[in-house]
């Protein structure tokens, strides 16, 4: 039980990442291939947690922590302990780290890489399709009242967002173009 | 090692991108506090210097020595110094005006 524990934060937390770093239309064929990555990388960050959860439940530091708890700390430290330096050797007098951080990143990155191709793809066409079905002044009032309302932005954040909307407004580009950046800040604000 | 030299708006970009995947032109403008059209002459002139390529569908990826151009500045300047730079000295009734008034007179 404890195992799966540690193995559910760390997926957790890998979804969080996740779900923070890319955006995916609801309604595109390319959201199933990007689901798929998404969840082979949290079922392998869970795997890997379970995996540490066994390695480390018998240290002598951690035995005086109830089962439970040592499991959600292991979890919620998942990412931070796969990414410390095991050791180090020396190689031509300099100290080389020994660790999984190399491999770890080399992994999400090649995950993420996958992910991100899929998701700009998606965004890129969504956005043209919504660039296509509104006006510039329809895209820029809905731009500047999501601003406006926008509750986790300050107010600081909201003048500089607005007068970014009308940097975009008075920029030398083309309408379209306009339409389609005002259109891709809306989507990937998941408005 | 040479350091590369950067104008202030290219550097604004280059530190205002964390992606260091693809991403389009529009995401470079939101991401940066630009212009389309000031992006891709940005874009354009670090691609002529080898720091960005285009990809597929416009879209645009840093190269090797664009990551480590990132890289050389994120260590002199913080992530969104842009936007608070902008947010410090912009006076928000005038842009909400200015703005209001840009919208009205679009058809």
């Amino acid at each position: 039980m404890e195992v799966l524990i540690s193995g559910a934060i760390a997926a957790l937390l890998t979804f969080f990442d996740i779900a923070r770093t890319f955006y995916i239309p609801s309604g595109t064929k390319r959201r199933v291939p990007f689901l798929l990555w998404a969840i082979f990388f949290v079922l392998v960050n869970g795997a890997l947690a379970c995996l540490l959860y066994q390695a480390v439940k018998d240290f002598s530091s951690l035995s005086s922590y109830n089962p439970y708890l040592k499991a959600i700390l292991v979890g919620a430290s998942y990412l931070v302990l796969i990414r410390s330096k095991l050791a180090t050797i020396k190689v031509q007098n300099e100290e080389v780290p020994l660790g999984l951080e190399y491999v770890y990143n080399g992994a999400k990155e090649f995950v993420y890489k996958q992910m991100n191709r899929i998701s700009t793809k998606a965004l890129t066409e969504e956005a043209a399709t919504l660039a296509g079905q509104k006006t510039l002044k329809e895209l820029a009032s809905t731009a500047s009242a999501y601003i406006t309302n926008n509750s986790l932005l300050s107010d600081q954040e909201k003048t500089a967002r607005k007068a970014w909307l009308l940097k975009i407004l008075q920029d030398a580009t083309t309408d379209e173009e306009k339409r389609t950046t005002l259109a891709t800040y809306l989507l990937s604000e998941r408005m | 090692m040479e350091q590369a030299v950067f104008t202030h708006k290219e550097a604004s970009l280059l530190a205002a991108i964390e992606s260091e995947f693809e991403f389009s032109l529009s995401q470079a403008a939101i991401w940066t506090n630009m212009g389309p059209h000031e992006v891709r002459e940005l874009l354009t002139g670090l691609e002529s210097r080898g720091l960005v390529r285009q990809s597929e569908g416009g879209r645009y990826t840093f190269t090797k020595e664009g990551l480590s151009a990132k890289r050389q500045l994120s260590q002199r300047s913080s992530k969104n110094f842009l936007i608070s730079e902008e947010g410090n000295r912009l006076d928000s009734a005038s842009v909400d005006s200015a703005l209001g008034d840009a919208i009205s007179r679009l058809e």
